[in-house]
């Protein structure tokens, strides 16, 4: 998959890869895990989403407090 | 790293770039990495929920990039891409390593031998509550965005994000093609991105210079 393609998933389907078809998953994560222009509009079509479905971009309450307890062991 | 004692006040650092919390935070100031946290918390569980799709693992993600950023200060080189733009990548990796690490799914004879073993739990149901959003949970703002688009848009956009349904069901639903929905989806998301970007100058700085 090259990076256009990508961007074009990303404008279709949003940044949620369980709605990516699966024909063409496999491909985009490996896009996504090898390049840096991909990770960014990937972060980019997330804080999209999360703009229009901010309910769905809410991390669990205690999360920081898990992670601020772990630095203190 | 052992936390020392800094003394800020949490107003004062919420003031604070994240270059100079990460700088604090490097130094072993645990205020200043619990405000860059609090920031950053919901943007990297929300990328590692989109990738994984599983809560739990999403959380473990996030709380592995943090745990990194406090036990190895220094990884991230100012100078280099921005420090949310690093941020965000690393956990995208993250991620990525851990939907690789996914152990198989289990065979059709594994899953009988488990519903046997855990035979006191058969008829237990659970049922996930289905949660309908609507045009009234969105912020006004947005709905005023969403409400300027052309109308097939508008109506993909909702079908899509708020009833989350799949392609061939929103065609069905606006009596469409699915090429045409898949048009309209990217289309709107397009025409909103621009707006956001330029009416409230989001997204594109916020994660990173993109």
């Amino acid at each position: 998959m090259t990076l256009a393609e990508f961007r074009e998933l990303l404008d279709t389907y949003g940044a949620q890869s369980d709605r990516w078809p699966d024909a063409v998953r496999t491909a985009a994560l490996a896009l996504l895990q090898t390049s840096d222009d991909a990770k960014d509009a990937f972060a980019q079509a997330s804080a999209l989403d999360a703009v229009i479905r901010p309910d769905s971009a809410k991390a669990p309450a205690g999360l920081v407090d898990a992670i601020i307890k772990r630095t203190q062991t | 790293m052992n936390g020392q004692n800094f003394p800020h006040s949490k107003t004062r650092l919420d003031s604070l770039s994240d270059e100079t919390l990460y700088s604090l935070s490097s130094q072993g100031d645990q205020a200043a990495f619990r405000v860059l946290t609090e920031r950053y918390v919901n943007k990297l569980w929300h990328v590692s929920m989109n990738i994984l799709a599983d809560a739990q693992e999403a959380e473990d993600v996030v709380q592995e990039v943090f745990i990194s950023v406090w036990k190895q200060p220094g990884k991230w080189q100012q100078g280099e891409a921005r420090f949310t733009t690093w941020l965000h990548r690393v956990t995208i990796n993250k991620a990525i390593d851990f939907r690789r690490k996914r152990k198989e799914p289990p065979t059709p004879a594994e899953i009988i031998e488990a519903m046997i073993d855990n035979s006191d739990n058969v008829g237990v149901h659970v049922e996930v509550e289905q949660v309908q959003f609507g045009e009234a949970e969105l912020s006004d703002n947005l709905k005023a965005l969403i409400n300027d688009l052309p109308e097939s848009q508008r109506q993909a956009l909702l079908l899509f994000y708020f009833d989350e349904l799949k392609i061939h069901r929103i065609a069905l639903t606006m009596n469409s093609t699915e090429q045409a929905v898949r048009s309209l989806l990217k289309r709107g998301r397009q025409t909103l991105r621009e707006r956001i970007s330029k009416q409230k100058k989001i997204c594109v700085h916020d994660i990173g210079g993109i």
